[in-house]
């Protein structure tokens, strides 16, 4: 299409559309035309387009139902939740949430290497040991009795089955 | 250019000068409207919802001729007008960008549900088949309307083949009858630029009809 019908082809369609007789087509429109007649098999090509698009035109106005408000408010409310959900779908985040599950593992895991290692050391510490020797004498002695205890209950075991 | 009453400008005529100086969307009375959306005042939602419901569903009537669909769209194209409105820049009027969207839905609708004879669908009443089947000016009238309705189905999916933004510029042009002035005030663009875009949407239509006149294959 040669470049004085482009120029004015949206005022030409209107026009037509409107049928309009104060088009604002110059001149030289009409008479390229009347010359040119790829411009001319172009230019009906376009208009019977525009005539099909304006099937579009809805042929009645149209209202919502009643309460169309309240209804686009509890699709929102509704979609809002997804959301939430839907965060945690996402590649980022997901991604964010891993790190920080990572990070929380290797500190529970230190936290309990650490404090497995420390108890025995508290526990065989010379100092409570020396700090109380009176504690440490009853402790002894208990595990003499539990001992004489356990020696005794063999003794029976053996008595019975003989 | 029905229902558009009060919500845009009337259309320059042709006695009027044209209107070169191109419109500010940021300092309208609706880009108020806008920033007390985006900080989240509920009641001026509800505005924009009152305001453009009207239209909302008629643009989706008018591309899928059935009530019951316009409403889920419709409730769709205000669901993602409220989660998105944060990024309206303003460039635009926010009819261009609420209409955008609704074209959108429409598409993005028709593609999910892959509804191929969406016009035989729609929504006439039992009184309207009724009406047809019985009078003899409607059964004179009836392969009209088949072919009209064929001749709409063919030019939605055309529709279908083309970027979003050429479109919505075809259907603000041809279907809501605006001017290229009045697009270039709405979109923001210069009009040379609009001319531009209109050409080249008409051509890339008119390029997917005859593909698809070729046969199915080569679409």
């Amino acid at each position: 299409m040669h470049q004085q019908i482009r120029d004015n082809l949206e005022e030409y369609l209107k026009a037509e559309y409107l049928k309009s007789s104060s088009r604002k087509v110059p001149q030289e429109f009409d008479r390229h035309l009347e010359v040119c007649q790829e411009c001319a098999s172009e230019l009906r090509l376009y208009q019977s387009q525009a005539e099909m698009l304006r099937l579009l035109q809805p042929d009645r106005d149209l209202d919502p139902r009643a309460g169309f408000y309240a209804r686009v408010m509890e699709k929102i409310e509704q979609e809002d939740r997804g959301s939430i959900w839907s965060a945690l779908l996402q590649p980022n985040f997901g991604r964010r949430l891993a790190m920080a599950s990572a990070v929380l593992v290797m500190l529970l895991g230190t936290y309990f290497v650490t404090s497995e290692t420390s108890e025995p050391v508290v526990a065989s510490s010379d100092v409570i040991l020396t700090g109380a020797p009176g504690a440490s004498m009853a402790a002894v002695d208990d595990s003499l009795q539990q001992q004489r205890q356990r020696d005794a209950v063999l003794v029976n075991l053996a008595a019975y089955h003989e | 250019m029905k229902g558009l009453a009060g919500v845009l400008p009337f259309p320059v005529s042709a006695t009027e000068p044209r209107v070169k100086s191109r419109v500010d969307h940021r300092n309208t009375e609706e880009a108020a409207l806008v920033r007390r959306v985006q900080a989240r005042d509920e009641l001026a939602f509800r505005e924009i919802v009152e305001r453009y419901q009207a239209k909302v569903f008629s643009i989706i009537f008018g591309i899928l001729r059935n009530h019951n669909d316009a409403e889920d769209i419709a409730q769709q194209v205000f669901s993602k007008i409220y989660f998105s409105i944060k990024n309206f820049d303003f460039r635009s009027s926010l009819l261009t960008w609420i209409y955008k969207i609704t074209v959108n839905e429409c598409y993005d609708y028709l593609r999910k549900k892959r509804v191929r004879k969406l016009v035989y669908e729609s929504d006439f009443s039992e009184e309207d088949a009724q009406r047809m089947q019985n009078t003899d000016t409607a059964i004179d009238q009836r392969p009209a309307v088949d072919t009209q309705l064929a001749q709409r189905d063919l030019v939605v999916k055309l529709l279908g083949k083309l970027s979003p933004e050429d479109r919505s510029l075809l259907l603000l042009k041809e279907v809501e009858g605006h001017s290229v002035e009045e697009l270039a005030q709405m979109t923001g663009m210069n009009e040379n630029t609009i001319k531009v875009k209109l050409f080249r949407a008409r051509q890339k239509l008119v390029k997917a009809s005859q593909r698809l006149k070729r046969g199915p294959g080569v679409m």
